[in-house]
């Protein structure tokens, strides 16, 4: 990994329960857990609304948290849960958003230029898939803390890893040649 | 730099353009003091130590203020002798009522005797305000007393059992208390129930 930002590994800064302590850890992560999230969901207000949702979950828990994992890995823990629970409410809504948009254009949205192309077919792989390539190649976290923010087995991490690479870099390729004229656009199903 | 490439190339192109188009992007504010959270604690803690706290003060000044009043008026901050004390107090103005009342029916002879059950509790508060009065006019005095040094030994501080009912109407009622016979003692308004007519209170 080349030069990605590396998680704060302080967790014995941070005492369970402290107030001050909290309010440093939101300071110190709030700009990274919305880099996250804004992968994750649509937009920048989903985006704020999750992370702000995330802090306010965690500090009622903040008492009763174990440093047994820095605490930034635990907060994307609650960030990427926070996250699905909003794709899936989204996901809900969605049917309503079309029929409107078919009355009027929607506002142009900034992530839908060239530069978030990255971006956009990031939020096009499964969420988890998603969520382990903005914590291994943004945030630099290893196989055993992306395990930890995910919630599942450290062993699953290398592959699920690899096989969202493979599929991201793909579909990236496909774009390119359908910028070249050499392939044809196909629909990019949301969520998978 | 394109996506395309080997499985090393494509990393770090997604490294650098993850951080070039997502760790660059910034949230409206990072400070604490206006995170979600914080706003949610002060208005727990606002509830809790606002009309929470307020309404937890009323309560206990109202438990407290009534405690007061009751012991003003009873003389002890025992919540069963305060009642009982009351009752005693109650019992025997309502006594003193009917007594008074039959002496009134026996010489005028023309009320009914359902406008005399009728009238068994009229001014009876007065006559409790005033047994409460006495009673803590009793009760300064013994304090007095004490601290004078010439405490006055007292058979009981219960009154209406004791002192009260033993009374009868002052000429002297040396019996058991509050079981005089009223053909013997006090002034024959006693009952036969045993209890001897309590004095006129004067608040």
């Amino acid at each position: 990994m080349e030069g990605a930002a590396q998680p704060a590994h302080d967790q014995a800064r941070y005492r369970p329960g402290s107030v001050e302590d909290f309010n440093r850890l939101y300071e110190a992560t709030y700009d990274r857990l919305f880099a996250t999230l804004i992968v994750l969901l649509r937009d920048r207000a989903a985006a704020e609304d999750c992370v702000q949702e995330t802090f306010l979950r965690a500090f009622k828990a903040w008492p009763r948290w174990q440093p047994d994992a820095p605490a930034e890995v635990w907060l994307h823990r609650i960030a990427i849960n926070v996250a699905l629970s909003h794709r899936r409410r989204e996901r809900l809504r969605e049917v309503g958003e079309v029929l409107r948009r078919i009355a009027m254009p929607a506002d142009p949205d900034p992530t839908q230029s060239p530069a978030y192309e990255l971006v956009q077919e990031l939020r096009a792989l499964p969420p988890k898939n998603a969520a382990a390539l903005v914590l291994r190649h943004l945030h630099g976290y290893s196989n055993r803390e992306i395990a930890h923010a995910l919630g599942v087995p450290e062993r699953t991490i290398a592959s699920r890893l690899a096989a969202a690479r493979a599929k991201l870099q793909v579909r990236l390729a496909e774009l390119r040649e359908i910028d070249s004229g050499t392939l044809r656009p196909r629909r990019v199903p949301s969520d998978k | 730099m394109t996506p395309t490439g080997s499985d090393a190339e494509f990393e770090r192109w997604l490294e650098r353009e993850l951080r070039r188009t997502v760790g660059s992007v910034r949230g409206p504010s990072p400070r604490a003091a206006q995170a979600a959270y914080n706003a949610a604690s002060r208005t727990i803690r606002s509830a809790i130590f606002g009309k929470g706290a307020a309404a937890f003060v009323a309560v206990t000044l109202a438990i407290a203020g009534g405690s007061a009043v009751a012991m003003a008026a009873t003389g002890t901050a025992n919540p069963m002798e305060l009642g009982q004390r009351v009752a005693d107090i109650v019992e025997n103005c309502k006594d003193q009522i009917r007594a008074d009342d039959h002496e009134k029916d026996t010489a005028a002879d023309v009320d009914n005797h359902a406008a005399s059950a009728a009238r068994n509790n009229r001014g009876i508060g007065q006559c409790v305000s005033a047994g409460v009065h006495a009673r803590n006019s009793e009760r300064r005095q013994q304090a007095q007393d004490g601290r004078d040094g010439n405490v006055k030994p007292s058979p009981s501080t219960s009154p209406g059992k004791d002192q009260d009912h033993g009374r009868g109407d002052g000429q002297g009622s040396v019996g058991a208390p509050g079981q005089g016979e009223p053909a013997t003692k006090g002034d024959g308004h006693g009952k036969p129930g045993g209890r001897g007519r309590q004095p006129t209170p004067h608040p």
